[in-house]
């Protein structure tokens, strides 16, 4: 609907060239009615309405855009130096990484049984023990079954020449076969070949 | 003006419009780049977790020789601190490529330097580099890696697909100065670390059983030596030591894993098969007697005792614990080749005891079809036959293990890249003789160690059960015997009334030569440590198995040796001999 189509009674204003007369108070029987209202549609604004509003949306979309870029860079920089501390923190995980697998190949190399072996007799003076001491429990626990019944005798003691480092031993339990009597030895401390004696003589690649 | 303008427009329509692909591959060129990722190769660690092999990222010095500016003066600088020639520097740095390699793995220190120098188109690259922290501890096991880091020997090469890891790729854009372009391209694929592999090598044990070895041969000159100590019930071997003596008499690990690639002549370990067989077939009895002369005649040859006794009235124990050539090539053909043929193979002789170690050998069995007139007198003894100390120690445990055979083991478990612990399946078993006869054989193996030739062995506080071999080393690519050359060796387990340790020991031409002199104090000392390191106690007593205990003249003789005059080990015999004297004992 235009403006021309609309009802002329509820415009207010004078019509154009219309005569200004005085007013003149209406009849007494005539009833009061008052102007009808309607929606001012923005292209009915006037020139200065329109400029003002213009500014406005200028303005606002000028700010706008100032934000947007603003925003732009400030991610970009956010990015930049995310992307800085990423590199950063790559760094440290590498430097990280490469400390501890340092270490643990110090570790490995500290921890092996022939430089322990070399640090105790060389550094600190220890020597290995001539022997070990072995205690054969005492009681009826440690008396034997009886060996099976044989035909054949025990036999004596080996009297053959005695192997490198060893010495026949006065406690052993190595008799399974045999009725002969037992040692009753309580203890013993024979003195045997050490499982540690000496570092290995041997070439290190 | 106009001509400039011109000018401009012109080649700006010919780099956007005529040619863009070209600049546009070449600013993508300038930008991105690709860097490989190296995937970390898995360690390989002992059974407790301790670190045997591992792999660590170290610098590799590269040029581009397209950005040396000076290869003469880089060269002067560069040289010394690498520690190579000059010339060959030079030389390198004026190739016509962009990628050349100067020096590859590092140290440290000398990256540090190369770094500070700061020279154009010298280049640092990490690239992994392959240490064992235990030196030369179970080295021959190992094996070794390449320049590149692949498994060239040994478990490295056996397990190649499950340690090796899988490069990784990074794509990304980079300024000139090398930093990342922010919001650039990034595509990374993450590499792949391989798989850590857990052996069922103890390392405690393994550095006792080369020490006690190394110690053995030096003392007894010997070339070299084996030494295996194996779980006996899980067939698990928690130490395997290979050595050899070098000039000078310096020990060092072997070239290989000689205990399961190289095949000797067992030699009177062997027995304890051929006896096991007698007892199971109930060909003997224990307690059977025997009437043991000095010598025997076996088709056209005579085989002896190693040193002369008169006859004897031996029990099976007595021919154990002398063991007594002549007494176990009687009970032998009483055996008969068959059926001593299909123990020895039950007992795991002849083929690969299953661990899959590159360059493992089967061993050498003849089939029974091809046996000559002297091989029912050889094989009974461990002479006609090849074997590896592998194979040996698993046939020592089959009896250790009442009469199961179960096969070696020398890997426990995987490691995945998540830390996941893959189990390895068990080792398969079998039963070989029955656990009566093994308990029998266990005995008169005991009776070996308390009375016999192999009372070296003996441990204080448990009981062992044993068995002694010394074998004359048959020539190479000849037949016959290298004169005074023997293996000396001693097989056994511990405690013997529940065994826990199987081992074997081996000394390659020793002095002395026999086996109970110079292998068992050897097993004595590692079996003994293994057993306080694991905490073994001694068993409670237990009734042992009715076996007649050696006899007092029985335990007066040593007859390990085998005789001389035996042919060789595969080769047809040459002629009738007559009894010759083995070596004289010291």
């Amino acid at each position: 609907m235009t403006a021309a189509q609309r009802p002329q009674a509820a415009d207010p204003r004078p019509e154009p060239g219309a005569h200004a007369t005085p007013a003149r108070p209406a009849p007494a029987t005539a009833p009061r009615t008052r102007p009808p209202l309607r929606v001012v549609g923005p292209r009915e604004l006037g020139p200065r309405a329109r400029r003002r509003r213009a500014r406005l949306l200028t303005t606002g979309a000028g700010v706008l855009v100032s934000a947007l870029l603003f925003g732009l860079v400030a991610f970009h920089v956010l990015i930049a130096q995310s992307q800085l501390q990423l590199g950063r923190m790559e760094t440290q995980t590498s430097d990280a990484q490469a400390r501890y697998d340092r270490l643990r190949l110090q570790v490995a190399q500290l921890s092996s049984p022939g430089r322990i072996v070399a640090a105790a007799q060389e550094r600190l003076g220890m020597v290995a023990p001539p022997g070990v001491t072995f205690l054969s429990p005492v009681g009826p626990a440690a008396i034997k079954p009886p060996a099976p019944v044989t035909s054949v005798p025990k036999p004596a003691p080996v009297s053959k020449p005695a192997p490198v480092g060893t010495t026949p031993t006065t406690a052993s339990r190595s008799t399974p076969t045999t009725a002969a009597p037992r040692s009753t030895t309580p203890t013993t401390t024979k003195q045997t070949t050490s499982t540690t004696s000496a570092p290995r003589n041997r070439t290190k690649p | 003006m106009s001509v400039a303008f011109a000018a401009v427009v012109v080649r700006l329509v010919a780099v956007q419009v005529v040619s863009p692909h070209r600049y546009v591959a070449f600013g993508h060129s300038e930008r991105v780049r690709a860097v490989t990722l190296p995937g970390e190769r898995g360690v390989i660690l002992d059974r407790d977790g301790n670190e045997l092999a591992l792999s660590m990222p170290q610098s590799t010095v590269w040029a581009n020789p397209h950005l040396v500016t000076d290869p003469r003066g880089e060269a002067q600088t560069l040289s010394p601190v690498l520690g190579m020639g000059e010339a060959e520097t030079q030389d390198k740095l004026s190739k016509d490529a962009g990628f050349v390699y100067l020096a590859r793995k590092v140290s440290d220190d000398v990256a540090a330097k190369v770094k500070a120098m700061a020279l154009p188109g010298i280049s640092l690259l990490p690239e992994p580099q392959r240490f064992f922290p235990e030196g030369d501890l179970a080295l021959p096991i190992l094996g070794k890696v390449g320049l590149d880091g692949n498994g060239l020997a040994g478990v490295e090469l056996q397990y190649e697909r499950i340690l090796e890891g899988h490069a990784g790729r990074l794509v990304v854009e980079r300024d000139p100065r090398g930093a990342d372009i922010p919001g650039g391209l990034r595509r990374l694929d993450p590499p792949a670390r391989g798989s850590d592999l857990v052996l069922t090598i103890d390392r405690s044990l393994q550095y006792e059983a080369e020490r006690a070895l190394s110690d053995e041969i030096v003392k007894a000159k010997a070339k070299g030596g084996m030494a295996i100590v194996m779980d006996t019930a899980s067939g698990e071997v928690l130490a395997l030591a290979n050595l050899m003596a070098g000039d000078g008499g310096a020990v060092s690990p072997a070239d290989r894993n000689s205990a399961v690639t190289n095949v000797y002549e067992p030699g009177s370990v062997n027995k304890l098969i051929t006896l096991s067989a007698a007892l199971e077939e109930g060909v003997v009895r224990p307690e059977d007697k025997l009437t043991v002369g000095n010598s025997i005649r076996v088709a056209d040859a005579t085989f002896t005792e190693h040193e002369s006794h008169p006859v004897q009235q031996w029990s099976v124990t007595d021919i154990m614990a002398n063991s007594s050539n002549v007494g176990t090539i009687m009970i032998g053909e009483k055996v008969g080749k068959d059926r001593l043929d299909h123990y020895l193979r039950a007992f795991g002789l002849g083929r690969p005891t299953g661990l899959g170690f590159p360059g493992e050998t089967p061993g050498l069995l003849l089939d029974p079809a091809h046996w000559y007139p002297t091989s029912i007198g050889t094989v009974p003894i461990g002479q006609g036959l090849a074997v590896t100390a592998m194979q040996m120690v698993a046939a020592y445990n089959s009896v250790a293990n009442g009469g199961v055979y179960v096969a070696p083991k020398l890997v426990k478990a995987t490691v995945d890249e998540r830390g996941v612990q893959h189990a390895t399946p068990p080792s398969t078993k079998r039963r070989v003789i029955s656990p009566r006869t093994a308990a029998q054989v266990a005995a008169m193996m005991q009776e070996v160690v308390r009375v016999g030739t192999g009372t070296a062995a003996a441990i204080d506080g448990y009981d062992v059960a044993g068995k002694t071999g010394t074998a004359r080393k048959p020539l190479e690519n000849a037949r016959g015997y290298k004169v005074g050359a023997y293996m000396a060796s001693f097989g056994g387990f511990v405690p013997a009334e529940r065994p826990a340790l199987t081992a074997m020991v081996i000394l390659d031409e020793p002095t002395p030569i026999y086996g109970g002199l110079v292998s068992a104090p050897v097993f004595k000392d590692v079996v003994g440590y293994s057993l306080r390191q694991l905490h073994i106690p001694p068993p409670p007593p237990s009734q042992p198995a009715a076996v007649p205990p050696a006899s007092p003249d029985a335990a007066k003789t040593d007859g390990e040796v085998s005789p001389g005059t035996t042919p060789t080990t595969l080769a047809p015999p040459t002629s009738t001999t007559s009894p010759t004297s083995a070596p004289g004992r010291p």
